[in-house]
């Protein structure tokens, strides 16, 4: 982001050194242009340091009051209740249950309708599922999570009649849905992005589609496709509203998708909608939390940025 | 089989063919055969048709939503075009050589193997992979790097390995667009070496721009302008004495 900054900088200076004798009026615009752009990236870099900034300094206020160890391997969660305590993990799992249910449907539904739009589908039928995906990628996650309380988890309790009213296995499958166009999306630039020459090859040999994007298409843009994954699983840690509704606020060390849950997100939105009073270490647990969060999602786009630049170094 | 009925027909014929872009004519009522074991070579000037014709049969023009063709093409005597046809199999028969090297971004064994693979066969992959690559005149260059990835080949390098592959697949015809194109001099030169090594086993056609290549390495010369065959016939001849005005200025650069 410095880079970008510093970038920004540089052709401001040379711009005006350059454009000196050019008409005045377009000269002022220009450097007006690049002036509003240059205080945006500003604007932008100054707003991400002070949220790490305010996180770091109350996560370690945290960690003055409850040791770091209780809180990263501690198995229970009751930060609100007496006696407190401060075990983070059964929030994690929380989360990976949504990640790994969500992952199970959005990866292969995504992936598969990307290769079905690419190889597949014809002009008819691409020019009335491309707008669908898009729509479906615009819908509010309010409306989201309304639709799996009141579509989605009934239908569910018809095949599992035990199902909790807020249960992990409905936000999973509408945190999917949500990531779903997101990851169709990214596969397909990354298969589309191929040289048209390598499924040229592919074909003219005498293979299928099936073989042509099985063998050569998804192999060849697999780290971009894995980085796809990623991007779309990092969404699918941040995201609350959804799963709130859904899966619920019962912070629980469970593996079972049939029963409520509670995700990091879900239990920071439970404490700054409640009256947890602020300076309390009730509140900071929120910072901690936020601080896990934002530590997992920095490494899974990181991981997802390597791949992607691995994929650019290998097609030339 | 059918082509012992006339082996002078050639192993691949049109009729009037005429390949169409949507309302757009690229290729005009052209009849033409192809000889076996022959290298025909297509020229003429950018536009008029040459890899549209080429393309045209090993069937690569079925990705194109506005391409149709009216006129029929045999090949072994069979219209290529008639909805029994197998195009896989038409691929496996015809290969084709493309003008930028095209390796998959798999290991150069793997390349060889692939095409065979997917068309079932599990033996001797290892013989296969040596014998292409000694027709293909690469054999030297990778023997010890087989499972290095083809990608990082030399220009040159890659199309000889494309070529390879597709003489693992034993073609009856090989289709070659520019297949020089992308590359430099000696490169260039090694391929039509390999050209000349494989017209004794296979039936090539050659698109390519350079007047010189198509005198040095073709047994025939098609002479394409404007979508239409302006002359067809012996290499030699038709570089030396041009039936038609049109081919003569061609061949003399004054136009193209
Ligand atoms: N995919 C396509 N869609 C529409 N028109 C096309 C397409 N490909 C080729 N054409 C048109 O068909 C005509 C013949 O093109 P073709 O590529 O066969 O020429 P060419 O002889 O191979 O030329 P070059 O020597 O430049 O490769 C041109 O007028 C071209 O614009
Ligand atoms: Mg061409």
């Amino acid at each position: 982001m410095f880079h970008f900054l510093k970038l920004i900088m540089r052709s401001l200076l040379k711009r005006s050194n350059l454009f000196k004798a050019n008409s005045i009026k377009k000269d002022w615009f220009d450097s007006f242009v690049k002036g509003s752009l240059g205080l945006c990236a500003l604007i932008s870099i100054i707003t991400t340091f002070s949220i790490i900034f305010i996180l770091g300094k109350e996560t370690l206020l945290f960690f003055e009051q409850v040791p770091i160890g209780d809180f990263l391997f501690g198995t229970k969660w009751e930060p609100l209740l007496e006696p407190q305590s401060f075990g983070v993990l059964p929030l994690i799992s929380g989360t990976f249950l949504i990640v790994i249910g969500s992952s199970l449907v959005a990866i292969p539904a995504g992936l598969l309708t990307s290769i079905y739009l690419g190889e597949y589908a014809g002009p008819r039928t691409k020019a009335i599922v491309k707008p669908i995906l898009e729509i479906l990628a615009g819908i509010p996650t309010v409306v989201y999570g309304y639709f799996a309380l009141t579509v989605i988890t009934p239908m569910l309790k018809m095949i599992f009649p035990s199902i909790e009213v807020f249960n992990a296995l409905s936000g999973s499958i509408v945190v999917g849905i949500m990531i779903l166009p997101m990851i169709s999306s990214l596969c397909d630039d990354a298969m589309s992005s191929l040289p048209r020459s390598l499924k040229e090859g592919g074909y003219a040999m005498g293979a299928t589609s099936f073989e042509v994007v099985w063998s050569i298409l998804v192999p060849t843009a697999l780290p971009r496709i894995v980085a796809a994954f990623i991007l779309a699983i990092s969404r699918a840690i941040g995201e609350t509203m959804a799963v709130v509704m859904a899966a619920g606020a019962t912070p629980k060390m469970t593996m079972n998708f049939l029963e409520s849950i509670q995700t990091m997100t879900s239990y920071i939105v439970q404490v700054s909608l409640g009256d947890t009073p602020a300076g309390g270490v009730e509140y900071q647990t929120c910072f901690a939390v936020g601080a896990v969060l934002f530590v997992m999602t920095l490494v899974m786009n990181i991981i997802g940025r390597k791949f992607y630049k691995r994929f650019n170094l290998e097609i030339e | 089989m059918v082509d012992s009925i006339d082996s002078n027909d050639g192993i691949f014929r049109t009729q009037n063919l005429n390949l169409y872009y949507g309302e757009n004519r690229a290729v005009k009522d052209v009849s033409i055969s192809f000889k076996k074991k022959e290298v025909t070579a297509i020229i003429g000037p950018s536009g008029c048709g040459k890899s549209t014709l080429l393309r045209t049969l090993n069937r690569m023009n079925d990705f194109i939503d506005i391409f149709s063709t009216k006129g029929e093409i045999f090949f072994q005597g069979e219209d290529i075009y008639r909805s029994s046809q197998d195009v896989a199999d038409l691929r496996k028969r015809v290969g084709m050589v493309f003008q930028r090297p095209n390796p998959f971004l798999k290991s150069i064994y793997k390349n060889i193997v692939w095409g065979p693979q997917i068309h079932g066969t599990k033996k001797d992959l290892d013989e296969l992979v040596e014998s292409s690559l000694r027709k293909a005149g690469l054999w030297d260059e990778v023997k010890d790097r087989l499972n290095d990835l083809a990608t990082n080949l030399s220009g040159g390098q890659q199309q000889r390995l494309c070529i390879a592959r597709t003489i693992a697949m034993k073609p009856e015809v090989i289709l070659m667009d520019e297949p020089c194109s992308a590359l430099d001099p000696r490169s260039t030169a090694r391929i039509e070496d390999l050209i000349g090594e494989l017209r004794k086993d296979y039936t090539i056609v050659i698109v390519t721009h350079n007047m010189q290549q198509a005198a040095r390495i073709s047994d025939k010369t098609a002479f394409f302008y404007e979508g239409e065959l302006v002359e067809f016939g012996d290499t030699k001849s038709l570089f030396t004495k041009p039936k038609e005005k049109r081919t003569e200025d061609y061949i003399t650069g004054r136009f193209g």
